[in-house]
């Protein structure tokens, strides 16, 4: 590993450019999506577009395409970085000249990621994150394999001398299946995945809405899809929306069955001495080492149909990382045993908690006003709106809510050792997260007025990834808990990070 | 419930047995004010497109929504009003606690351990008033940082000096 000197300022490989060059022409892809669309809709109805012709097209779009891959060229050449005692360095731009430097220090977390571009031409992005805002993050689009992972361990070894990633080669701990895949991708929420397509269909929707009425082809769509449906009959309404959800329905399943499988292919769980390095991924690999100094929260997820395969998911957070970034940092298809070693192995001296205490019954007395506040819109909705026999959704609702109230309440559970916090809750899942005392960074106590009159209050438990509810428990449960909260952080020498 | 624990809760220094100490009654102007400012603009917005619009008996549903909207007003500074007194805080040897909230009361609590930096901020009413507004950073999501309105700036500085040796030693 001598070869590499990164003390010199260095360009990315040569190869960046045209990932440089890929992104920017996707990001513009998808900017201008809809005017792409217009100009395609136009050409085939007029055979032009905006008055040009087939070979003025063609120029256009070279233009733009040599321009985007000079821009790319330039920003290949004016991208150096170099490390040096104090951290990372980064020097950008040819005319607004910036200069990056990360302290070792503040160095969070570095990722190793691959994109299906990356993938195709061999290279890797190389992104280091810190614990502070977005801005100060930094990411080298293109490395090869080798150099990311020697400049990955010049940013690290120096800075965790004594958390050292040692040098013999760390055993696998974890590797899934493909089997266990597919079952996980079964087990997944598919109303979420309903919802995501639902809420993609309308984007566009909205997008080429206007283009569609333009050419009148709403009524021509609506007649097509509805013309054999007569609208005078109920069953045939029934009917037709049976159809239409059993479609949404397999549209879903097979959609969070892909995803999982593309976003977890081949996910590794490696580990070291003192971390764990989850790498995974289809089409974006990516590659994360997990330290137990900066996990602030461990989440653990579990469904019937997952409980039964013997599938859980483990999620860690670190501080103050996005959601959408959270979402890499998960580890599914795990058994009971393994949830239980990783979750000791990230959190030390972690045991799990049996004595558990559940909140009043006011948490019984507000899930059921929420249901009835829903109930009581809905059917005055549906009692203005002429649409007729929805009715018939009452008898579905009133079970469901039924069963959300007292399947909530069954789930909600708080347990409290020494040095750890569990609060599980869920619906349709199980989650249960656990925190450790010492990373706490403020308690608030919130009590209504109605919270008051029956000795009810809330606590909430802030970290730097977000916070842990303990919800509707008794108000004196709750200011023996907010006192023995403070008293453990006050009294610790340990630090959050 | 916390008979697997080492400390009794009993020996816990408790919440319950402080004395909070209330914020300067002059804060409850700007308070006022505040409430104020956010009533006049939407009220001058409407007055100003209903002029504009040149709508037929404007005037009529003008009264009407004027009227709605000062009795909201007035309900709003009932409340801040009778709400005032709630905003209390306390220091102890270790934290720092800031309660707020009537009907909807909250109690925060940051330990000197986990303060990130603090700030003081005084705008020009404040500053005429004297006052000033503390506030305390953790490193910990939103909502759990910390901001007392209504301190009298000599006691703002203190607590400020105080923390600031708190969060260096």
């Amino acid at each position: 590993m001598n070869n590499y000197d990164f003390t010199i300022p260095q360009r990315q490989s040569v190869k960046g450019i045209v990932i440089i060059f890929g992104f920017q022409v996707f990001k513009f892809l998808r900017q201008s999506f809809a005017l792409i669309f217009l100009a395609i809709f136009s050409f085939v109805r007029k055979g032009s577009v905006f008055g040009m012709t087939f070979t003025q097209i063609i120029l256009i779009t070279t233009l733009v395409l040599v321009i985007f891959l000079i821009s790319a060229i330039v920003r290949y050449l004016y991208f150096k970085f170099y490390i040096s005692g104090e951290g990372f360095h980064l020097d950008t731009g040819l005319f607004n000249k910036e200069r990056t430097i990360i302290p070792r220090s503040k160095i969070q977390n570095i990722h190793i990621k691959q994109n299906v571009l990356q993938q195709l031409i061999n290279v890797v992005a190389f992104s280091i994150e810190t614990a502070g805002d977005n801005k100060s993050e930094i990411e080298i689009k293109a490395l090869d394999r080798a150099t990311a992972l020697a400049m990955k361990k010049a940013l690290l070894s120096q800075k965790m001398a004594t958390e050292t990633i040692s040098e013999k080669q760390d055993e696998i701990y974890f590797k899934v299946s493909f089997k266990k895949l597919l079952l996980e991708g079964v087990g997944q929420n598919h109303l979420k995945s309903m919802a995501i397509i639902l809420a993609f269909i309308s984007g566009i929707y909205f997008q080429i809405k206007d283009i569609i009425e333009g050419a009148s082809l709403e009524d021509q769509l609506l007649n097509e899809v509805t013309g054999n449906v007569d609208y005078s009959s109920f069953f045939s309404i029934l009917i037709f929306n049976t159809i239409l959800l059993t479609g949404f329905l397999v549209l879903a399943f097979l959609f969070s069955l892909l995803k999982t499988v593309i976003v977890n292919y081949k996910l590794q769980v490696i580990e070291h001495d003192q971390t764990i390095e989850i790498s995974k991924g289809l089409l974006n690999k990516i590659s994360v080492n997990l330290h137990p100094s900066r996990i602030q929260n461990i989440i653990i997820t579990h469904n019937r149909i997952k409980r039964f395969f013997g599938l859980y998911t483990l999620e860690a957070k670190q501080a103050m990382t996005d959601q959408k970034k959270a979402q890499n940092l998960s580890i599914i298809a795990l058994s009971k045993d393994q949830i239980i070693y990783l979750t000791q192995k990230l959190y030390h001296g972690f045991e799990t908690i049996d004595e558990k205490f559940k909140p009043t019954f006011y948490f019984i007395r507000i899930k059921i006003i929420q249901s009835l506040l829903i109930l009581f819109v809905l059917n005055i909705g549906m009692f203005f709106s002429e649409l007729i026999n929805l009715w018939v959704l009452n008898v579905l609702l009133i079970p469901v809510l039924y069963l959300f109230i007292i399947t909530t309440y069954r789930k909600a559970n708080y347990g409290v050792n020494d040095n750890f916090l569990t609060v599980d809750s869920g619906f349709i899942e199980t989650k249960t997260q656990i925190v450790q005392h010492h990373k706490i960074q403020s308690v608030v106590m919130y009590q209504s007025y109605f919270m008051k009159r029956r000795g009810v209050a809330s606590l909430y438990i802030y970290n730097a990834s977000g916070n842990v509810t303990l919800k509707y428990i008794r108000e004196e449960t709750a200011r023996q808990m907010h006192n023995f909260l403070l008293y453990k952080v006050e009294t610790t020498n340990k630090n959050w990070m | 419930m916390f008979s697997n624990l080492q400390i009794t809760s009993e020996h816990l220094p408790k919440l319950e047995d402080l004395s909070l100490k209330k914020v300067e009654k002059s804060y409850l102007y700007i308070i006022f004010l505040n409430i104020s400012i956010g009533f006049l603009l939407p009220l001058a917005a409407l007055t100003v497109s209903g002029v504009l619009s040149g709508f037929e008996g404007w005037f009529s549903y003008f009264i009407l929504i004027l009227v709605g909207i000062l009795a909201a007003y007035i309900f709003a500074l009932f409340y801040a009003y009778l709400s005032f007194p709630k905003r209390q805080y306390a220091l102890r040897e270790n934290d720092i606690i800031y309660a707020e909230g009537l009907l909807f009361n909250k109690l925060t609590t940051v330990p000197f351990v986990r303060v990130q930096h603090t700030e003081i901020s005084r705008s020009f009413i404040e500053r005429k008033l004297n006052l000033s507004t503390l506030k305390i950073y953790t490193a910990g999501a939103t909502g759990s940082d910390l901001k007392i309105g209504g301190l009298d700036k000599e006691e703002a500085e203190k607590i400020n000096t105080f923390l600031t040796a708190q969060i260096n030693e």
